[in-house]
């Protein structure tokens, strides 16, 4: 950032300026690696140890779910139908995979995930109901739904496929970590390199100022739902893999974890700033304290104290940050302004 | 106290939410034989007034334009420790202050996040319940041991023609109301909910206040945790989790306004009573979990909806009594600004 103090060239700005773009990136980044170093410390991991298994797959449905949790909060909107979603699509999969219709129960998940992000996108743009009370409703009416597939946890006959696709390894890579450097790298190219992505940002940022700009504000904010919607029922489809049954009350602690680790991941809750591959470092991160509290010997149940103190720490960094990224930007301006350049922007 | 009081809330804002209450009660009584009867009726006035009670520290935290997510583990906290002071030894009374005193606590240190270290109320409440559900389960080891104290039990269930906890109820709903109404912290809540910026250029104390709103939720939780102990006569983890969403859904269902400065607590009230008899008309003709999810959320939605256009709330959009050319048409219109329409002075303060 010193870098950025007293007025740029422009060749200093377009070296720097890729990085920047994931600044809010870095805190999760860093989180994770510390927490990995000391895992493998503690444990002794190699990589294709049974816990680094458990890790990938133990985070790669919460990355999912917080990567779908991410395109809403980016257009400056909340989705708390997550955990709903993901319990829909766990149990919808389950229940037709134990007719021995695997393949049609992860369509029918993925569908229904679609249609019900289609539904929270339709309610928060065309009747007005806050998102925060909409999704809460419309979650209330999943859960129901849910109930009615599959009333109560129930082992299903998932698949060998399903689970080896989701959860297995192939020689020594976890393949959820496949999955995950996927998500990763989907992430980036749908937030930085599509025109749904950049969309979706200035949204976030300004709708006044997107819509003049001749953006389709209400489509965009549709499909940031219905992307939501896809995403958690991957989630609940990789825990169909990952349980090998179904249960109702699966997605529960999905909705609070995918919004903390969005915040983890340095995405702005007021929408318009964040990375999708941030949130998914924070899933990372999320999943990690609970591994590194139990080898260091600590009562796993620290790990609700840790998880909140790393929140709210990583809001209050986030918060410090964008103050002081404020500030340079307005220097910035000033000083463009006396030289008669165009301000940057990031 | 000045003569002239102009009061926050229109008569068709307290209307609607209480119609609905006796339309829903009427509703009920031809579908149920002794669904009014006073046995009955005490028996959801009682219900109503847990979450009631708990609700009115939501009340002033959405009336200020927050919002407190720490609900559950407030709860479930306060139940852990009332019962096991109790088992350690403590007199009931100091043990009943105490665990008021922590809920107190962990609203002011929302507030102090929130306002001071400008913290999301989102975040910073949903950290704070991810921390109390630690405490509550290392304090507990997993399993709280003991009851509740006998004076709390009978506070909670105890009955005297009325049930306790309903008097209890409608005191708290007199103090909130007269707080809100005819005092300086009531109106203040009212301007900084509706318009923050000003609040602060009128030299409105906004920090302060703010910090009042969530410790008085911490407080109002503290209290339905020790009385849904109080109960069950006993604790369990997890006993607070059923409570969040309703806390919010209330609030809404009552018709106060997300974005804070709209509503009062007497429609919360109005809302608790409303969830209350749809709920216990649900149960009593055996509709199933599933169902009364459904319907549930489909009552929330439809209240937010009312709300938000009979009340004309949104200045966006034609009033739903103004009916006229393209009233409907106006309705539908997507939330996509369209030509001609002011960009609020927030938006313009960034372009």
């Amino acid at each position: 950032m010193t870098a950025y103090q007293g007025s740029p060239s422009a060749r200093q700005l377009s070296f720097w300026k890729p990085l920047l773009v994931w600044q809010r990136a870095y805190v999760a980044a860093i989180l994770a690696v510390i927490l990995l170093v000391v895992n493998i410390e503690l444990n002794h991991w190699t990589f294709s140890s049974i816990q680094a298994v458990g890790i990938a797959n133990e985070s790669l449905p919460l990355a999912l779910a917080a990567i779908g949790e991410t395109f809403v909060v980016l257009t400056n909107g909340i989705d708390l139908s997550t955990g709903s979603i993901v319990t829909l699509a766990n149990v919808t999969t389950a229940v037709l995979a134990g007719h021995g219709l695997a393949p049609l129960g992860v369509l029918v998940a993925l569908g229904l995930g679609a249609a019900a992000g289609l539904l929270n996108g339709l309610i928060v743009c065309y009747a007005q109901i806050a998102p925060l009370i909409a999704t809460l409703a419309t979650g209330s009416i999943y859960v129901g739904v849910a109930l009615v597939i599959l009333p109560y946890p129930g082992g299903a006959t998932i698949p060998a496929w399903l689970t080896s696709w989701t959860v297995g390894t192939i020689s020594v890579i976890p393949v959820s970590a496949i999955w995950l450097t996927l998500a990763a790298l989907a992430g980036w190219f749908f937030l930085r390199r599509s025109k749904f992505g950049v969309d979706l940002q200035a949204i976030g940022g300004s709708e006044a100022s997107s819509w003049s700009a001749g953006i389709r504000v209400v489509r965009v904010r549709i499909l940031a739902y219905v992307a939501s919607g896809v995403c958690c029922a991957l989630a609940g489809v990789v825990l169909a893999g990952l349980t090998t049954s179904g249960d109702p009350t699966i997605g529960a602690v999905y909705l609070l974890n995918a919004v903390a680790a969005l915040v983890v991941g340095g995405t702005s809750l007021s929408g318009g700033v964040g990375t999708l591959v941030g949130s998914l470092l924070g899933a990372i991160v999320l999943s990690l304290v609970a591994s590194v509290l139990f080898a260091a010997n600590f009562s796993t149940n620290l790990q609700f104290i840790v998880t909140g103190v790393i929140v709210i720490g990583a809001l209050l960094a986030q918060s410090a940050q964008s103050k002081r990224s404020a500030r340079t930007s307005q220097r910035r301006q000033r000083s463009s302004n006396t030289l008669g350049e165009q301000p940057a922007s990031l | 106290m000045s003569g002239q009081r102009r009061s926050y809330t229109r008569p068709i804002e307290l209307g609607i939410p209480y119609g609905l209450v006796v339309l829903a009660a009427v509703g009920g009584a031809i579908a149920i034989p002794g669904f009014l009867s006073p046995g009955h009726l005490s028996v959801m006035a009682q219900t109503a007034a847990y979450i009631g009670i708990i609700a009115i520290g939501q009340t002033l935290v959405l009336l200020v334009g927050g919002i407190d997510l720490s609900v559950p583990y407030i709860i479930n906290l306060s139940a852990v420790l009332l019962v096991g002071f109790q088992a350690s030894g403590l007199s009931p009374g100091t043990d009943f202050l105490l665990v008021l005193v922590v809920g107190l606590g962990a609203g002011i240190v929302n507030g102090l996040g929130i306002s001071l270290l400008e913290v999301s109320p989102l975040v910073m409440t949903l950290g704070m319940n991810s921390i109390l559900e630690g405490v509550a389960i290392i304090y507990s080891h997993g399993s709280p041991q003991g009851n509740a104290p006998g004076f709390v039990t009978t506070l909670s269930t105890g009955s005297a023609g009325i049930p306790y906890v309903v008097v209890l109820w409608i005191v708290l709903i007199a103090i909130v109301t007269v707080v809100l109404v005819f005092t300086r912290l009531g109106r203040n809540i009212y301007g900084i909910g509706s318009n923050r910026a000003a609040s602060e250029l009128c030299g409105l104390p906004v920090k302060r206040t703010i910090i009042v709103a969530y410790a008085v939720s911490g407080l109002s939780c503290a209290l339905g945790g020790v009385l849904l102990a109080g109960y069950s006569g006993q604790a369990y983890i997890g006993m607070g989790d059923n409570y969040l969403l309703p806390s919010v859904a209330i609030v809404v269902i009552g018709g106060t306004s997300l974005a804070g400065g709209k509503g009062s607590y007497l429609q919360t009230v109005a809302g608790a009573a409303l969830i209350t008899v749809i709920q216990s008309a649900l149960v009593t003709i055996n509709m199933n979990q599933a169902g009364q999810d459904v319907l549930y959320g489909t009552a929330i939605l439809l209240m937010a909806f009312l709300n938000q256009f009979a009340l004309g709330r949104n200045t966006e959009r034609p009033k739903m009594w103004s009916w006229g050319r393209g009233a409907l048409r106006g309705w539908l219109q997507p939330v996509g600004r369209g030509p001609g329409v002011a960009v609020p002075a927030t938006e313009q303060k960034e372009a």
